[in-house]
């Protein structure tokens, strides 16, 4: 047997064994197997190596999580459902604003919104606008400055009992109304001299701000070793 | 004479002596601290309730503070050498000690103390008559804590 006929055996047993040859060729090529023993051989061969992967592929593919399996195949079609989505989009021409309009228009939601507005006007005319707050009324409640969660005067909260401490102890301030702490003057002429200063362990520094009310003494303490957000660090 | 003047000098220092220790065994004072809770989220808008020390918050020191809340406030009444302790909403505790009273200035101990009572600060100081002590950057929440603490003679 020549090279170029070892060769279109070759190709024929390829494509006899793929099912790519017509009705006639195959059975022509049939005659051919039975008549090279060898041919006939690699044909065999071919089938055992696909017997032997196809069940390797069922196998691994048995091995497979059903539900993995089915997420994946989920995301699969989500991903072919999102591809086909979007070719239909591109597809359609963009609906113009009327177009919304109106199929808003059609929708219940549209029509519950439309009878509440029509039940509001009717409700209008029949009382008359005399029903709401005047508008002198309302601009008396807008000059009233917004009720304050918290009064001008902080709350004095009850103080617990004190235990001694070396030096004599007095009892703690007894609670107060806000309304009934004294007055206090407004801070003047701030600047501390610090004598002492204890930061028990944690880091601290002491700084000053130049202010209305002169140098402000400021003790600062660093809990934790956490870095200070300060204009040293700004 | 001489020793007569000597005597009459004598006996009017002692009275003078004597009227100053009087005088310090009557030193007393009020104080009030102010806890007011600094956040870094906010517009930097101060409250009325802390415009008294609005220059002090929207100074560069509180920069980074964007805003401020009044916590709690409690007021002292101190006499000389005598521990005043208060509690605040926040569970911290303030300890003020009145130490002394020279002409226009206080002399004043105080002590930081955290919810769990651990100490936290102990510093004394000499102020003028009505000034302001910030103690800062108490843990607390989401922002820090300044106390603000101002003490005029009684």
């Amino acid at each position: 047997m020549n090279r170029s006929s070892q060769e279109q055996l070759e190709h024929d047993l390829h494509a006899y064994f793929d099912g790519e040859l017509d009705d006639a060729t195959a059975t022509q090529f049939e005659s051919e197997l039975a008549e090279h023993p060898a041919l006939k051989a690699r044909f065999e061969d071919l089938q055992f190596l696909r017997s032997v992967v196809g069940k390797t592929l069922e196998s691994a593919g048995e091995q497979v999580d059903a539900a993995r399996f089915e997420q994946a195949w989920d995301a699969f079609d989500a991903h072919l459902d999102r591809e086909a989505r979007l070719k239909h989009a591109v597809a359609e021409p963009p609906v113009s604003i009327w177009g919304r309009v109106s199929a808003f228009i059609k929708t219940p939601v549209a029509w519950g919104v439309g009878g509440a507005a029509a039940a509001a006007a009717v409700v209008f005319l029949v009382v008359g606008p005399g029903a709401g707050p005047s508008n002198t009324q309302m601009a008396d409640a807008s000059d009233q400055p917004a009720p304050n969660a918290k009064a001008d005067e902080p709350e004095a909260d009850a103080a617990p009992s004190l235990a001694p401490s070396p030096t004599h102890v007095a009892d703690a301030e007894s609670p107060k109304a806000p309304d009934a702490m004294t007055e206090f003057p407004l801070p003047e002429a701030n600047n501390a001299d610090v004598e002492i200063v204890d930061f028990a362990g944690h880091s601290g520094r002491i700084s000053h701000i130049d202010g209305k009310h002169g140098t402000t003494t400021v003790i600062w303490v660093q809990e934790d070793d956490e870095s200070v957000d300060s204009e040293r660090s700004l | 004479m001489k020793t007569k003047n000597i005597l009459l000098s004598a006996v009017a220092f002692a009275g003078a002596l004597g009227t100053a220790s009087v005088a310090k065994a009557d030193d007393s004072a009020q104080c009030r601290v102010t806890q007011v809770l600094a956040k870094k989220d906010g517009d930097g808008t101060v409250p009325r309730n802390l415009k008294f020390i609005e220059s002090e918050l929207t100074s560069d020191q509180f920069a980074a503070y964007k805003s401020f809340e009044l916590l709690d406030a409690k007021d002292y009444k101190l006499d000389l050498n005598v521990d005043k302790k208060q509690r605040m909403k926040t569970g911290h505790s303030l300890g003020l000690k009145l130490l002394g009273v020279t002409g226009s200035k206080l002399k004043v101990n105080v002590s930081v103390f955290s919810a769990k009572q651990k100490q936290l600060l102990s510093t004394a100081y000499s102020i003028e008559n009505k000034g302001l002590v910030l103690l800062a950057g108490y843990k607390h929440a989401d922002g820090k804590l300044i106390f603000a603490v101002q003490c005029q003679k009684r």
